[in-house]
């Protein structure tokens, strides 16, 4: 039977090095980030732009009834910074559905310290309590400094009734989950009925570390590592998630942060090699990049626009990796490629040696 | 100001190049900007293993074989563009035939960077400049003087030394018994008085680690000859610092010095302070020798970031080329 009910879109984030640029690598960054204004808060180039594109209803469409897309936020900050990241939100226009925040204090003071550092758990349990049943996409943000694309990845195979509690509980264990926190997640899970109508279709990781990108081979071709907003704004509107005015505006924001042509015209040529965009879609961009910037009085494209138009006239790269085809996600390999991929941080003045 | 591209030849499998590697490394942790020439293919995939900002990574199909004349034919038509490459035999020959050399003197000189006791310059930069070590054997009197200019311009660009000093290396022996290439250049520049440098003179091998010359001058063969001996000297010194160690007492001793000697170490470690320029042509060329590591490409590429904002800010070769003779075009 079909139905002309739009499938809902639902948008998870990450916010820490996913929306926000934020360092937590030394006690002296986590303590700057705690004490930040939200106007001081900075964001990963071109996250709100794409947000805000992606929660617009479609065409022809209006949300007054029943809204067609979501976000919730899911950070790994203390609730107590709530109110600051709140404001930065609103400062950029997003006004998150659910925006949920890791207990930390609570955690603290009663000695969890496991619970603290481990994110599998916390996350895990914060997108399976968040979801919407029903006919439901859910797209997921994430980044390369923690276990997003594990996190999402398991996330979508247990509500596919995917992965057993045995095969659940080994993961955990292997995560160094705190044993309340394991207990917990499992009871969650054996109380929840696999739902066949969520479909998790595209994890994007953004590549904060810039880590290797066979890393997320195992993930399959739903999981795409980026370099940047733009790289997952091309993919996303080869999925026919995004309007055409998006790409514009993206790039925009990005020519604003600094980005030049150069520089994204290496981003789409990256993903044609890494087989994830292919020669209709960059034509795609092309033609929108000759579009007059939608919500400006400019008729005209911008200069920046036309400069990577022109750029983008080049031939393509013609390496095109054929993207592996996962049936399956290997979870002992991928909880190996944990420890395999742990880089001590590079202490680069000393390493250069002046 | 604009990021210069700094083109890379991926010469031999991309799998094992250290030149992939340390791009890579640079491209995600030192802002700099990259292209890459040779197959694409095999750098993609190579990169697919490796940290990297593949927003700062361009690779250039090589259509006809060669990464080299590829990276110089790039750099040649690119204004922004620096060459960073290892020390192959055909890049004399690849960037006589690309790039155009710069007026004064079509012999181009390779220069060596080493320390010295003397520092200099605004940053109070240790390291001084030696060439020619290997680039036009053979060089005629004008070569040197051209040779002493550019050595000259480095300095002022690189190590911001405002009147840079420059020597001529020469043995200990009567002017008239020196070779007829080293007279004639004595003779000239010691007869230029208004010349961008302050020119020292004739100066023997052991004094050139003391540092008073910021550039020292001399022909290909004598300059090799130095650079392996400055070289070797540091390298029997950590030797003789293993073996101390294989005595109780001397072991002590070493380990009661340890921090200065790590400092001389650092100080005396080529790789610390990258390759070695190739001076003569329109373009910031730095080459390494084939046994470099990882470390010292990455800091060859901020020497080559370095001398090209410097000279792209500053005064260009080109114009102290000019300056030299004031009846060029």
């Amino acid at each position: 039977m079909t139905t002309d009910t739009p499938r809902l879109l639902h948008y998870r984030w990450d916010l820490d090095k996913t929306y926000l640029r934020t360092e937590f690598d030394t006690t002296k960054d986590l303590v700057r980030t705690f004490l930040q204004k939200a106007e001081e808060k900075e964001i990963v180039p071109g996250a709100p732009t794409l947000l805000r594109a992606l929660l617009e209803p479609p065409l022809g469409t209006s949300d007054a009834g029943e809204p067609t897309r979501r976000v919730t936020f899911i950070s790994g900050s203390p609730r107590q910074m709530r109110r600051v990241l709140t404001e930065k939100l609103r400062i950029d226009g997003i006004e998150p559905d659910q925006f949920i925040l890791k207990p930390n204090l609570s955690n603290l003071l009663r000695f969890r310290f496991r619970a603290i550092r481990s994110q599998l758990a916390y996350k895990l349990g914060a997108l399976l309590t968040t979801r919407i049943p029903g006919e439901v996409d859910e797209i997921l943000f994430g980044d390369d400094a923690e276990q997003d694309a594990l996190i999402y990845n398991l996330y979508g195979d247990l509500v596919l009734g995917r992965v057993s509690a045995p095969r659940l509980d080994w993961i955990l264990r292997q995560a160094h989950t705190d044993r309340s926190d394991r207990r917990q997640l499992l009871d969650l899970v054996a109380g929840t009925e696999s739902d066949p109508g969520l479909r998790v279709r595209r994890v994007f990781i953004h590549l904060a570390r810039r880590s290797p990108t066979r890393r997320f081979d195992r993930f399959g071709q739903r999981t795409v590592p980026v370099f940047n907003w733009f790289q997952a704004a091309l993919v996303l509107r080869g999925d026919d998630l995004l309007p055409a005015h998006a790409l514009p505006l993206i790039v925009s924001a990005l020519g604003q942060q600094g980005y030049t042509a150069d520089r994204l015209v290496n981003s789409v040529h990256d993903l044609v090699r890494r087989g994830f965009v292919d020669e209709t879609l960059v034509e795609t961009l092309r033609e929108e990049l000759a579009l007059p910037m939608p919500g400006t009085d400019v008729e005209e494209p911008g200069v920046f626009a036309t400069t990577l138009r022109q750029r983008l006239a080049a031939p393509l790269p013609r390496t095109r990796r054929t993207l592996p085809v996962i049936d399956e996600v290997d979870y002992t390999a991928a909880m190996a490629d944990i420890e395999r991929y742990r880089r001590p941080r590079l202490d680069l003045a000393e390493w250069l040696g002046r | 100001m604009p990021h210069p591209l700094l083109v890379v030849p991926i010469v031999g499998p991309a799998a094992s190049s250290v030149a992939l590697k340390a791009a890579a490394l640079a491209s995600a942790q030192l802002d700099l900007t990259f292209r890459l020439t040779g197959d694409e293919r095999a750098i993609h995939d190579a990169l697919l293993d490796l940290p990297h900002d593949a927003e700062r990574l361009a690779i250039d199909e090589d259509d006809d074989g060669d990464p080299l004349t590829a990276a110089l034919r790039l750099v040649a038509r690119t204004p922004d563009a620096a060459l960073v490459c290892g020390g192959e035999r055909t890049l004399l020959d690849a960037a006589r035939a690309t790039l155009t050399p710069l007026p004064g003197g079509n012999a181009p000189a390779l220069a060596a960077i080493h320390p010295t006791l003397r520092h200099r310059g605004r940053h109070d930069d240790p390291f001084a400049l030696i060439l020619d070590i290997g680039a036009s054997p053979g060089a005629s009197g004008d070569d040197l003087v051209a040779f002493a200019h550019r050595g000259a311009a480095w300095a002022r660009d690189i190590a911001r030394t405002d009147l840079p000093t420059v020597a001529l290396l020469a043995s200990q022996v009567p002017d008239e018994h020196l070779p007829a290439a080293l007279r004639a250049a004595h003779a000239t520049l010691a007869s230029t008085p208004d010349a961008p440098f302050q020119y020292l003179g004739l100066l023997a091998a052991d004094r050139v680690l003391e540092g008073s010359a910021d550039v020292v001058v001399c022909d290909a063969l004598h300059g090799d000859l130095l650079v392996r001996t400055l070289h070797s000297f540091a390298t029997c010194a950590d030797q003789l610092l293993d073996r101390a160690r294989a005595r109780f007492q001397w072991r002590l001793g070493v380990s009661m010095l340890l921090g200065g000697i790590d400092r001389l170490r650092s100080l005396a470690d080529w790789e610390n302070y990258g390759g070695a320029p190739l001076l003569g042509y329109d373009r910031v060329i730095v080459t390494l020798p084939p046994e470099a590591g990882e470390r010292a490409w990455a800091n060859t590429f901020r020497l080559a970031r370095r001398a090209h904002l410097r000279a792209t800010t500053g005064p260009s070769p080109r114009d102290i080329e000019r300056e030299r003779e004031p009846d060029a075009p």
